[in-house]
């Protein structure tokens, strides 16, 4: 009976990591492999007794890991997994402790199994609900991701610890009421100083971000006035020019006034209209972050010498959507653009935005090397046209925006441009 | 036959876009005709009611000093004549190439401050309005329609790969040659376009048609522009 007990634990340790990891289904290969070892960790059962749990615990991260190859994702679900585990597992143990249960008896065991499976696959599932809400509203950031990682596995050596002791104690049901209650109280400890210790960091995040926010308005607001002293300085001119034309025509001297419009008109015309004025339409973003975070990125790009240009026609009174989020992937976008075009050292950056009745488009195009590789390989997960672990790729923010049910995006390689286009729908 | 129209509010340019495209049409006896000069755009619009089969080449000013634009205008045009092919007339500070493109589908833009260009660059428009009409009318592709945002894109069957779910619910990725687009749908409704499409696994259907090769130890499918869409073990034989 025991044996069947213990291959149960590990089968459900390895789905309930599997569950809380959102990974795929299990194939048939970990599947066997699994059950095989649940099977030989059953039978040294009976020579270790209660420390069957240590090569459980390995055997576990194993076969996880060879279809995960992530081993901190692997981790945590299996830590989260077996906590969870044991805490049903005591918890079933003492409500059939309750029920007057003989403890091994096959009802025993019957029940046991039961409410173990179910316990621990709806705790699992509780737990995913609740992970993926929290990505979506917030984004832990990886160095918090961590320390929730190294949080579960030091809960679960020191539950196993307790395990151990109470076994070398000598396993009473009141040792076991004790285990739970401290170990409930830990937990609790434990989830409430992580928690007020992640609300602290959002802060220093929120107040960090301000910042940037305000530095880039700054500079926003520089180009401005930069811009406005050019069309003063034009207003200068066009009172000096009026006057020039109106002597050449009250003096009836054509061919002056032709000469001095093609030489000192026309120039002055196309000066104004090439330069400078590329990013005015900025005003029209009235979305704050989305403001700053476009015009930081696109003043950057202009400093740096690259040709960019932004355009909306209309008003963008609000973005329908995240906008921490919002803000990620712009930042993304426009800096795997600005990257781009110093590698290829020419061609120009267009952002638009545009809007109609049905959805707001963000337009992000550029010029890229004529061998840029095929968008499904630039899609795949860690591929980066700078070698290894360097930039963000587009498979990160595919993973950003997958996280928005309103946005669709789509992405374009054609005539030398790179076009990526975010649809977020108005719902 | 292609209709031309000219909308643009000064009289000086609109006399001067309209001798350059009368002596175009002549001097290369294009099966084309001038319907339409005004400055109103309301006109355009009016025209296009009562002549509800028209296609049309439409040279469109975007600042109209009217309370509906160029681009405004050009929106309405596209409801009436899908296939219609707009040109917009601006300057350079009116210039908004993206929304042009993607807003309304334009097929150029002319900029008036470069006067000596104007000419060649409207015959150069007319030149390719007449020979896209001319191969829009020859094929009859089947085509696939998606909506994006209030825009409706229309893609030809044989550009398209394959069709894969994505892993956020309702959401599905279009795969093409060189190109990923998104749309909500389910693989269940696009199973259902039939001809050359397949659905060979739970989360793709394919395009047999633009199929490379197919490895059935691997039970993958390697398409012409070398991507790889999945295949399931039942689905293999309706592969051969």
């Amino acid at each position: 009976m025991s044996v069947f007990i213990v291959m149960l634990q590990l089968l459900l340790m390895v789905s309930t990591a599997q569950i809380i990891n959102q990974g795929k289904y299990i194939s048939w290969k970990p599947l066997a492999v699994t059950i095989a070892a649940g099977i030989l960790f059953a039978f040294s059962f009976r020579w270790f007794g209660v420390y069957t749990s240590i090569p459980m615990l390995l055997g576990a991260f194993l076969i996880l890991y060879m279809s995960e190859r992530d081993a901190l994702k692997v981790l945590g679900g299996l830590s989260y997994g077996t906590i969870l585990l044991l805490l049903s597992d005591a918890l079933v143990t003492l409500i059939e402790n309750a029920l007057w249960f003989t403890i091994g008896s096959p009802a025993f065991y019957a029940v046991y199994a039961v409410l173990l499976i179910v316990f621990s696959l709806a705790g699992s599932i509780g737990i995913r609900v609740f992970k993926q809400s929290v990505e979506r509203k917030e984004m832990l950031d990886d160095r918090l991701k961590k320390l929730l990682v190294y949080l579960g596995v030091l809960t679960v050596v020191v539950y196993y610890l307790c395990i151990y002791l109470s076994a070398y104690i000598g396993e009473t049901v009141e040792l076991i009421q004790l285990n739970l209650f401290f170990f409930v109280v830990y937990l609790l400890i434990a989830f409430l100083a992580f928690y007020f210790y992640s609300k602290s960091l959002r802060k220093a995040y929120e107040i960090k971000q301000k910042e940037l926010q305000q530095e880039a308005m700054q500079r926003y607001t520089q180009e401005l006035e930069q811009q406005y002293t050019e069309i003063r300085k034009f207003r200068h001119d066009h009172q000096n020019i009026l006057s020039s034309l109106d002597a050449f025509i009250q003096e009836e001297d054509f061919e002056g006034l032709k000469r001095y419009y093609r030489h000192k008109l026309k120039r002055a015309s196309e000066h104004l209209a090439a330069e400078n004025f590329k990013l005015e339409n900025l005003s029209r973003i009235k979305v704050k972050e989305i403001k700053s975070i476009v015009a930081s990125k696109l003043i950057r790009a202009q400093e740096l010498g690259i040709d960019a240009t932004f355009e909306a026609r209309e008003d963008i009174e609000f973005v329908p959507a995240d906008s921490v989020a919002m803000v990620r992937a712009l930042g993304i976008l426009l800096d795997n653009a600005i990257e781009e075009l110093q590698e290829v050292k020419s061609g120009s950056m267009t952002v638009g935005f545009i809007r109609d009745r049905k959805a707001l488009h963000i337009i992000v195009q550029n010029s890229c090397r004529p061998d840029m590789p095929r968008v499904h390989k630039l899609k795949e997960a860690g591929f980066s046209t700078k070698g290894k672990n360097r930039g963000l790729g587009l498979a990160s923010l595919t993973e950003l925006i997958g996280q928005l049910p309103n946005v669709v995006s789509e992405t374009i390689v054609e005539d030398g441009q790179f076009k990526q286009i975010l649809v977020i729908n108005y719902t | 036959m292609l209709s031309v129209f000219i909308c643009e509010d000064d009289p000086k340019q609109r006399e001067r876009l309209r001798k350059i495209v009368t002596d175009y049409i002549m001097i290369e006896a294009l099966d084309m005709e001038l319907a339409l000069d005004t400055g109103d755009p309301v006109s355009v619009l009016d025209y296009l009611e009562r002549h509800p089969k028209t296609t049309g080449l439409y040279f469109l000013d975007v600042d109209l000093q009217h309370e509906m634009s160029g681009i405004a205008l050009a929106s309405e045009i596209r409801e009436r004549d899908d296939s219609g092919k707009i040109v917009f007339v601006t300057t350079h500070g009116e210039l908004s190439y993206l929304t042009f493109i993607y807003k309304v589908e334009a097929m150029d833009y002319i900029i008036k401050d470069r006067p000596d260009e104007i000419e060649r660059k409207v015959r150069e428009c007319i030149a390719v309005a007449d020979k896209r009409h001319l191969s829009d009318s020859g094929t009859q592709s089947r085509r696939f329609k998606v909506k994006v945002g209030e825009k409706t894109r229309s893609i030809d069957h044989k550009d398209i790969m394959f069709f894969e779910s994505s892993s956020v619910p309702h959401k599905i990725i279009l795969h093409m040659d060189n190109s990923q687009l998104e749309f909500y749908g389910s693989i269940k409704e696009l199973e259902e376009i039939g001809g050359s499409f397949y659905r060979c696994h739970k989360s793709y259907v394919v395009n047999k048609d633009n199929i490379k090769s197919v490895d059935r130890a691997k039970r993958e499918i390697e398409m012409i522009n070398e991507e790889i869409c999945l295949v399931s073990v039942r689905a293999l034989k309706g592969l051969d």
